[in-house]
């Protein structure tokens, strides 16, 4: 991964030029029409993950499709159950999959430090931003932390650029702290930042935090004036609003903290051989990339294809320098929760 | 819950949703026993290595209850002829949604195992992989029962076979239901298990086209799933009140269905 200073130089260039820093300039190289890509053949068996309203199967079921020569094995289930199933069967036998499609990192990180997955090979990495190149998986989309917040009640001028400034502020917040994403933004903080200031954190914004059942319902919080801000994924508002265009909500970003941490899907390789890796280049195709943009809202990570519409000041976007394997390390986090009483 | 319960719950979701694959269909990392083609010939058999299973499951709780505590080796012993019994291979080919769920179930036993943890939550793990490979048994049996098998070609997972929305929330469904008979057998853990699984696993998969269609629904189901339901559950609440809490929030999920489907759900834009 390339260090921090240069990553943050990037950025800075590229926004001097309004282009998306994390996306479209630092080193990815343009997704592949699916039709430049080699025919899969073969035997192959992916782990898919469960998630996004059947529209990761929907891609494997096109895959499958374009090419008959492949013999594809799929099996489903959440992504964190299989990574266990993985683990346990690796332990007994071999793991039975070629390729594990996650829906989030921490699974595809708790299967990499049991040593099961192969490296990424040097050409699943050329069409993604150099910040997202790791050896233990491949990401495939990516989705991004945000502060939703009603314009009509609270200006952007009055949000803190850095996500530890919060507890500063006299916003008023609305989370789920029983949300995975939740947690991973947690992890992050606390990996970043260290335990003694997010238990700071936490306990400085505890008395102004509204917990909900769920992101979304944060998320309409702030639409309705409940709370100044929602800490929430990104792609809540984009529906919300999708569907209610009136709805007075905005996104925005803090800068290079765990506030807009960027969490991917990715495919992780199990097996040798190319079969794996090109089934892989067919999830940074082109059409796959602007597939789940269009339809699950997900951030698109292969160079040259558009982010999600309603997606604002992608050149203001500053994801952290975190190696998100690593977000898999939760049970401190959890315990830090419920120290301070948010669990 | 009966075990007998769970495990047509689970078949009807394996069957009727076209989920199990085709007998006989090889796997890319090796091949099942010839047992395996004429899997209802043998459902004495997977039977008899479901009791093994389930006595070397109550021996570790015994144990584990008389030293206060034990050791990872009892469960590893159980993984090994878990791996060896005809009934691994029928029910990783024949009723492939139930076969993960096993070795889930199997994991959460030896993590509880290894971390100590009290005698009653070992048992209650145990309890709950016992669940599963009934399940599993119960998949083999409803299979058998069909007089005609319509093969998939491939595996696919429980009834959420087709990807569709309509599928996945049928299974939340039934997940509810099969809650509710936990509760009532006095097993909270495997209750609230289930509706965690329910949301996380399934809810959270098709709530994305539902929030453009009605946001406040999915706020309401979210607060039922995450904080409704389980604090009845919490609270050791009459069962009439839970049963009333998951039909409020069946009925939420069919309005979610059909609401899905007015919405042409299944019409997105081609992949390639």
């Amino acid at each position: 991964m390339m260090d921090r200073r240069t990553f943050l130089k990037g950025l800075s260039a590229l926004g001097a030029l309004g282009v998306s820093p994390a996306w479209a300039a630092s080193g990815a190289a343009e997704a592949v029409p699916a039709d430049q890509l080699p025919e899969l053949s073969g035997d192959l068996t992916v782990y898919l993950g469960r998630g996004e309203g059947g529209l990761y199967k929907q891609v494997v079921e096109a895959i499958r499709e374009r090419n008959p020569s492949l013999s594809l094995e799929v099996r489903r289930g959440s992504s964190s159950g299989l990574a266990n199933t993985l683990v346990a069967e690796s332990e007994h036998g071999g793991a039975r999959a070629d390729a594990f499609w996650s829906i989030d990192a921490s699974s595809l990180g708790h299967v990499a430090s049991e040593g099961l997955t192969r490296p990424v090979p040097a050409a699943l990495h050329e069409p993604l931003p150099e910040a997202f190149r790791f050896e233990a998986f491949a990401p495939v989309s990516g989705r991004v932390r945000s502060m939703a917040y009603n314009p009509e009640r609270v200006r952007e001028a009055d949000l803190p650029e850095r996500i530890m400034d919060l507890p500063d502020t006299d916003l008023t917040v609305g989370w789920a702290p029983s949300y995975g994403a939740f947690q991973s933004f947690l992890t992050a903080m606390r990996l970043l930042e260290g335990e003694a200031a997010t238990r700071a954190w936490l306990r400085g914004i505890q008395g102004r935090a509204r917990s909900y059942a769920g992101e979304l319902g944060a998320v309409m919080a702030a639409a309705q004036g409940e709370v100044d801000l929602a800490l929430a994924n990104h792609y809540y508002t984009l529906r919300l609003k999708e569907g209610q265009p009136e709805t007075s909500l905005e996104l925005a970003f803090t800068r290079g903290d765990a506030g807009a941490l960027v969490n991917t899907s990715g495919i992780a390789l199990l097996s040798q051989g190319a079969t794996p890796v090109d089934f892989a280049r067919y999830l940074h195709s082109g059409e796959v990339q602007r597939f789940l943009a269009e339809e699950a809202y997900e951030i698109p990570l292969a160079g040259g294809v558009e982010p999600p519409a309603g997606v604002p000041a992608l050149a203001r976007l500053e994801p952290p320098e975190l190696d998100l394997t690593r977000l898999g390390d939760l049970q401190p986090t959890l315990a830090l929760m419920r120290e301070a009483g948010v669990l | 819950m009966t075990e007998t319960g769970r495990g047509s719950t689970a078949l009807v979701t394996a069957v009727l949703l076209g989920a199990a694959l085709a007998p006989g269909v090889g796997l890319a990392h090796g091949e099942a026993g010839e047992h395996v083609e004429a899997f209802e010939e043998h459902l004495d058999d997977y039977e008899s290595d479901v009791q093994a299973l389930g006595e070397r499951l109550d021996a570790i709780v015994e144990r584990y209850h008389a030293d206060g505590g034990g050791t990872t080796e009892q469960v590893d012993e159980f993984m090994a002829a878990w791996k060896e019994v005809k009934y691994h291979n029928a029910v990783e080919e024949v009723a492939t949604p139930l076969y993960s769920p096993i070795w889930r179930a199997i994991t959460d036993l030896r993590q509880a195992v290894e971390s100590g943890e009290p005698a009653k939550v070992v048992e209650q793990r145990a309890s709950a992989l016992r669940a599963t490979l009934y399940e599993g048994l119960g998949g083999l049996r409803l299979r058998a029962s069909l007089d005609e098998v319509e093969p998939t070609g491939h595996d696919e997972g429980a009834a959420e076979a087709d990807g569709s929305a309509e599928a996945t929330l049928q299974r939340i469904r039934e997940q509810l239901d099969e809650a509710v008979a936990a509760y009532g057998s006095g097993d909270t853990e495997q209750a609230r298990s289930l509706i965690e699984a329910a949301y996380f696993e399934r809810f959270e998969g098709v709530e994305g086209g539902l929030i453009e269609e009605d946001p406040e629904l999915v706020t309401r189901l979210e607060e039922a799933f995450n904080a409704e339901l389980p604090g009845l559950i919490i609270e050791d609440a009459p069962r009439e009140e839970v049963e009333a809490k998951v039909a409020s929030m069946k009925e939420a999920l069919e309005r979610s269905e059909a609401l899905l489907d007015d919405a042409g759900e299944a019409s997105s834009e081609a992949v390639f």
